[in-house]
C-alpha cells in the first residue's frame, strides 16, 4: 500500500477505533456504576430481609416503573433516527424521554411527600428507601442533563449521524438507569 | 430510491420493531411481577428477582448493545 493508501486507510480507521475506546469507557463507567447499585440492593436485603412497609404505594411504584421503562423506548427510538439521519424524529423522542423522565421525578417526589410522613428517614425502612431512591433520582437527573444537552447539540447540528456518539452515549447511560430500577422496583414495592 | 438506502431504511424499520417487541415483553413481564407480588406465593423472592433479571437481559442485549463489547455488533 503506498503512502497515500496507508494515510486514507488512517483516515477511515481512526474514528472506528475511538468509537470502539468510547465505547469500552463507558461500559467500565456502566459496570463500576452497577457496584453502587449491587451495594445497595445488598444493605436493603441486610437491614430488612423481606420487609417492605405496608403504606408504601404500590400504585405510584407501578406507574414511575411503567413510565421508566416507557422512556427507554423512546430513548431507543431517538438512538436509532439519529443512526438514520433522520434529526427531526431524534429531537422529537428525545424530547418525549426528557417529559417522561421529568414525570418519573414528580412521582419519586410524590412518593417522598408521603413517605416521611409514613416511614421518615430516621426509622431503618425510610432511611434505605430514600437512601436508594435518592441514589437512583440523581442518575436519572443526570441522565436528563445529558439527554437536554445532546437535544441542544442535535437542535444546533453540532450532533450530526455521522458523529452520533454523544446520543448513543446518553441514551445507553438512560437504558442503563432504567435498568437500575428494573431491580430496585421488585426490592423496594413487591417483596413482602 | 437507492437500493442502498432502501436497505437502511428496511434495517431501521425492523430495528423499530424489535424495539416495540422489547417494550411490550418488558410491560408483560412488569405486569406478571406485580401480579406475584399481589398474591404472594411462597418462595417469590427468587420469582420475583428472575423476572427482573429476564426484564434487564433484553434491555442490555436489544437498547444497550452489549454485543459491542466484543465486537458482536456494529450499530
Amino acid at each position: 500500500m503506498t503512502a497515500v493508501g496507508h494515510a486514507a486507510h488512517g483516515v477511515h480507521e481512526a474514528p472506528a477505533k475511538r468509537l470502539g475506546i468510547n465505547r469500552l469507557g463507558l461500559w467500565f463507567f456502566i459496570l463500576s456504576e452497577s457496584i453502587l447499585f449491587v451495594g445497595l440492593l445488598m444493605v436493603r436485603f441486610s437491614l430488612l430481609g423481606t420487609y417492605i412497609h405496608e403504606e408504601l404505594s404500590q400504585l405510584i411504584g407501578l406507574m414511575i416503573t411503567v413510565i421508566l421503562l416507557a422512556s427507554s423506548f423512546t430513548a431507543y427510538q431517538a438512538e436509532r433516527s439519529m443512526a438514520r439521519g433522520d434529526l427531526g424524529a431524534t429531537k422529537r423522542n428525545l424530547l418525549i424521554t426528557l417529559g417522561l423522565g421529568t414525570v418519573f421525578i414528580a412521582g419519586v417526589a410524590f412518593e417522598w411527600h408521603e413517605a416521611l410522613e409514613a416511614f421518615p428517614p430516621s426509622t431503618v425502612f425510610g432511611s434505605v428507601f430514600f437512601t436508594m431512591t435518592g441514589v437512583h433520582v440523581f442518575h436519572v437527573l443526570t441522565g436528563l442533563v445529558m439527554l437536554a444537552i445532546v437535544h441542544r447539540r442535535v437542535r444546533r447540528h453540532e450532533t450530526t449521524s455521522t458523529d452520533s456518539w454523544p446520543v448513543e452515549a446518553s441514551v445507553k447511560y438512560w437504558h442503563f438507569v432504567d435498568v437500575a430500577w428494573v431491580f430496585f422496583y421488585p426490592a423496594l414495592y413487591l417483596i413482602s | 430510491m437507492s437500493d442502498i438506502a432502501a436497505t437502511g431504511e428496511m434495517q431501521g424499520a425492523r430495528r423499530i420493531g424489535i424495539g416495540v417487541r422489547v417494550v411490550l415483553v418488558l410491560g408483560a413481564l412488569t405486569v406478571i411481577e406485580y401480579a406475584i407480588a399481589i398474591a404472594e406465593p411462597p418462595g417469590q423472592l427468587p420469582l420475583i428477582f428472575a423476572i427482573a433479571l429476564a426484564k434487564a437481559v433484553p434491555i442490555l442485549i436489544y437498547f444497550m448493545h452489549v454485543n459491542q463489547i466484543w465486537g458482536g455488533e456494529h450499530s
